[in-house]
């Protein structure tokens, strides 16, 4: 609700007029058009009435017509949510079996070679932007070596395969720089694990290495990882605004992109109300999730 | 490793070798060093079948080090110099051990802290399975059954919905019952206890050692006790040996050396202990003075006690004694060994034995007189009422609420209830109970440091005046008159202050004469505590555990209060330290007036201390009294329980 306010309010401060952006480049389009296409479309009433009115109808199901092509905003977003869900959850995935591994080995192996390796490996995942990261991949993997198309997505309804060439660069990027942070968290929270007492009495036990990290150890130091994994999970469901940019991928952050240049408030206010909502459903998951695998918060 | 080849072990050639053989082990921290620092020199220990072997020491001593070694758990950078380790036969410090087969089924390990030996997010059925997994090739049906059998060893109920629970579910001591049924699952060889019964209650330890003592005797185990406490060595182990700064000082059959020890720092340890080895509680202590050596290096070609040795002389600062035979294996390695007539040179005080004093000590109700005729106003019931009350408190009720995300819900649980208390002058009341019974909760709202949760009732009092009733002023004032002193020396004071900052910062806050330099003043505090002044200009990272201590305590002293409330402030410190901080506070009660609030666990402790006794149970008031009265008669079950658990038992 809070977050509803801030985001229609704060758009509407902002720089533009929908209605000018909607006619640009079209020639002789006069003053008494554009006004009337303003007071058509509400854009004339005082900004409370606007807002009632919008919440209002959001309450009734109806998120109004994009200003652009008139289509109803529902069928716009539903058009690009699922490429920015798949890529979300693709993402998420691989960042994970890196960050994973990756936090555990370091941890392990304090002070080696890998660690300190690992630790370049997130220092620069953090450092680097995003959008260049992407841009660097494909210069080297699409067109040096040519292995993923530079751009663009397929559906996997019409192809897995192409689908997963597809998403590969995007998911890859997305991936590198969400393993950082979270492979330093596991990477810290597994080193505490393994000073703690019941890691030695399970040592102690004559468990097997495998079965002391694995089991004992990871399940334990996953926990607070979790959060930050949480957090990213819920920052992607409104997908990934710079990256879906540079790769051409017909995504939500695509969208808001265009919505943003083309001042389409209605699409624009509508994944934004998306993206609060997801954010919060999955901390909610997140923290549901938490009781589940800690006992003690049951 | 399957049960037959272990038995084949045991009965090898009719009399069996020692289970546990180590000889002269030297344990090394390696730390990228030139030259090795060794923590452990040239240890050499013996059990046997089914006996009981006690490794006492201080922290820093190298016992944990000594019993990790043998598990091949020894911390990053610590490895096995010199010396070997062997078990039932088996050598453990070559390097082709197979750990996972001398883990868990050679030897179980207990350590600790209950709650962390246990993984706090697997069910304690679980976890007591997987070491039999590990380990024997049984279908579930028969490992069901080992279970239940390992369940009804350590007494606990083995049904389903037991072992369906998690750890934090359990109490302390079913948790530590969980840990030792792990470690004996696979009917190892030796059993390992390190510290296992320091953390728990004391009618829970008691409990705890008498299991322990029962699988040693029923099951044949060997086992070795790593404890600084020696009660505990006392009433369990057969053999004893001490560890001084990484070496063996003293060994032998635990009644020889606890009533006759031939080093000096066996019978400081022993008299640093509040409670008689004779099934007492003593009235005073005699500490050691010093503090163990941190840095090694320069300890090794002398006495590693000399320093703190009042006996010492030239020669045992430039040999290292060897350990001299006293017959029956009683061992110690001491140049002048008490026993052989010549008196302590720096103290004057005779080389009388620890069985000398022991045997003439009183029995508890003829000491409670002698007790009484030294301070012949401070005992009874009712304090005479000729004193100034300092601090008081009538049907005190403490509750906590429950948090809510915006306001407390109504529900609120109660963590005391009743608590009354009249402290005057130059009075010591000290308030005993276990684990949850309050009492830590009574220290902080005596002076209204509660947490924001707690709901409070009844009147608190210091000087005459309600504490409730006061602006946030006056009670920064009335404040000033009590002064708290916590457990946990480490936590209390802040690390980066210097300590005459810390020790300033009362006075100035509270505007107290500042004529003197603040140099002057910290050094003055100092003194009264027994440190020396230029300690003012150290940070507590320099300072030993009971330095800093100390400093805890001259800090509260330096708003010039009228009464201490200690929140149990020698049970995280070393005995012979721990001896020394009771002294300090004795003396400060009997010459400067002061009155304490004495919040405790350890009868021992309270008896040194107190003049009467508030027992708390859950919350409730379960008794009061005079302290010799209560020790020697309890009126209720529990504190006679309580009592019988903290004596030692031979």
């Amino acid at each position: 609700m809070i977050a509803s306010a801030i985001l229609f309010f704060a758009m509407r401060l902002a720089p533009g007029d929908p209605v000018l952006a909607m006619y640009g480049g079209q020639i002789g389009v006069t003053m008494e058009e554009l006004d009337a296409a303003r007071e058509r479309l509400g854009y004339n009433d005082p900004l409370l009435v606007q807002y009632g009115g919008w919440l209002t109808d959001i309450v009734r199901g109806n998120l109004g017509n994009s200003v652009v092509n008139g289509l109803p905003v529902e069928q716009v977003i539903a058009e690009k949510i699922w490429p920015s869900v798949q890529l979300a959850v693709v993402a998420l995935v691989l960042s994970v079996f890196i960050a994973v591994p990756g936090g555990v080995l370091a941890a392990l192996r304090r002070g080696s070679l890998i660690d300190r390796f690992l630790t370049g490996f997130v220092s620069a995942g953090i450092a680097i932007p995003q959008f260049w990261l992407g841009i660097l991949l494909v210069l080297v993997l699409a067109i040096q070596f040519q292995v993923f198309p530079a751009s663009g997505y397929v559906s996997p309804t019409e192809g897995v395969g192409e689908w997963a060439m597809h998403i590969a660069l995007p998911s890859l990027t997305l991936a590198i720089t969400l393993a950082a942070p979270t492979m330093r968290f596991v990477r810290s929270s597994m080193l505490d694990v393994l000073s703690e007492q019941f890691v030695d009495v399970a040592r102690a036990k004559g468990l097997s290495g495998r079965r002391v990290i694995w089991v004992h150890s990871l399940r334990n130091a996953l926990l607070p990882a979790l959060t930050i994994v949480g957090l990213q999970a819920g920052t992607l469901m409104g997908g990934a605004v710079l990256i879906e940019w540079v790769f051409a991928f017909p995504g939500l952050g695509w969208l808001l992109v265009n919505a943003v240049t083309s001042r389409d408030y209605p699409v624009l206010q509508a994944a934004l109300l998306l993206f609060v909502t997801a954010f919060l459903l999955v901390n909610f998951l997140v923290e549901m999730l938490y009781r589940v695998l800690d006992p003690r918060l049951r | 490793m399957n049960a037959v080849t272990k038995a084949e072990k045991r009965s090898r050639d009719g009399r069996p070798p020692p289970t546990l053989e180590i000889n002269n082990l030297t344990l090394s921290l390696q730390g990228g060093r030139a030259d090795p620092l060794d923590l452990v020199r040239g240890v050499s220990l013996e059990i046997g079948q089914g006996q009981c072997l006690g490794l006492v020491g201080e922290s820093g001593a190298g016992k944990s080090l000594t019993a990790k070694a043998i598990v091949g758990l020894l911390p990053r950078g610590i490895n096995v110099r010199g010396g070997s380790i062997s078990l039932g036969g088996q050598v453990l410090t070559s390097d082709r051990v197979n750990w996972r087969e001398v883990r868990g089924v050679l030897v179980g390990t207990i350590f600790q802290d209950p709650i962390s030996s246990l993984n706090p997010v697997m069910r304690v059925g679980t976890q007591v399975h997987e070491v039999i997994k590990a380990h024997l090739t049984l279908n579930k049906r028969d490992r069901d059954q080992r279970v239940a059998e390992l369940m009804e060893a350590v007494e606990l109920r083995g049904d389903r919905d037991f072992l369906a629970r998690y750890p934090h579910e359990l109490s302390g001591g079913q948790q530590q019952r969980v840990a030792i049924a792990m470690a004996i699952a696979c009917d190892p060889l030796l059993l390992i206890a390190d510290e296992a019964t320091t953390a728990l209650d004391v009618r829970t330890q008691a409990r705890i050692l008498r299991l322990l003592r029962a699988l040693v005797d029923g099951m044949g185990l060997s086992m070795l006790l790593v404890t600084h406490d020696v009660g505990v060595i006392a009433s369990v182990s057969d053999r004893l040996a001490v560890l001084y700064s990484g070496r063996v000082v003293e060994r032998g059959r635990t009644p020889n050396v606890l009533s006759q020890p031939r080093h000096p720092y066996t019978r400081g340890l022993i008299e640093s202990c509040p409670l008689d080895l004779k099934g007492g509680f003593r009235t005073a202590v005699r500490p050691i003075t010093g503090t163990a050596p941190i840095n090694l290096e320069s300890t090794w070609d002398n006495c590693v006690y000399a320093p703190r040795c009042s006996r010492a002389a030239a020669k045992c600062r430039s040999h290292s004694p060897p350990l001299e035979d006293y017959g029956e294996l009683h061992r110690a390695a001491c140049f002048y060994p008490l026993g052989d007539g010549i008196p302590d040179d720096a103290t004057g005080r005779s080389d009388e034995t620890f069985a000398d004093r022991t045997t003439s000590s009183q029995p508890l109700a003829l000491k409670t007189v002698i007790h009484a005729a030294e301070h012949p106003s401070e005992v009874g019931v009712e304090s005479e009422g000729g004193k100034e009350v300092i601090l008081k408190a009538t049907g005190l009720s403490v509750a906590y609420r429950e948090g809510r995300l915006v306001s407390y819900g109504t529900k609120a649980i109660p963590a005391v209830q009743e608590f009354n208390i009249e402290l005057r002058r130059a009075e010591t009341v000290a308030v005993v109970g276990e684990s949850g019974s309050g009492k830590s909760t009574v220290a902080l709202s005596l002076i209204r440091l509660e947490p924001r949760n707690a709901l409070v009732e009844g009147r608190r009092e210091i000087l005459g005046e309600d504490l409730d009733e006061m602006g946030k002023n006056a009670l920064r004032n009335i404040r000033r008159r009590a002064q708290i002193v916590f457990q946990d020396p480490y936590g209390s004071l802040n690390p980066r202050r210097k300590v005459v900052d810390l020790l300033m910062e009362g006075p100035r806050a509270h505007a107290l004469d500042t004529s003197d330099s603040p140099m002057e003043q910290a050094g003055r505090l100092l003194e009264r505590v027994g440190l020396d002044p230029s300690f003012a200009d150290r940070y507590p990272h320099q300072m030993s555990g009971g330095q800093r201590q100390r400093v805890a305590i001259a800090r509260a002293l330096s708003v010039e209060p009228q009464v201490l409330i200690c929140d149990e402030p020698v049970s995280a410190l070393d005995v012979s330290i721990q001896a020394q901080i009771l002294e300090l506070l004795t003396s400060l009660a009997k010459q400067e007036g002061l009155a304490f609030v004495f919040i405790t666990h350890d009868l021992g402790v309270m008896n040194m201390l107190a003049d009467r006794v508030i027992v708390m149970k859950e919350g409730k008031t379960v008794e009061t009294g005079a302290v010799e009265e209560v020790l020697e008669q309890p009126h209720t079950q529990y504190t006679k329980e309580l009592v019988q658990a903290s004596l030692v038992v031979i």
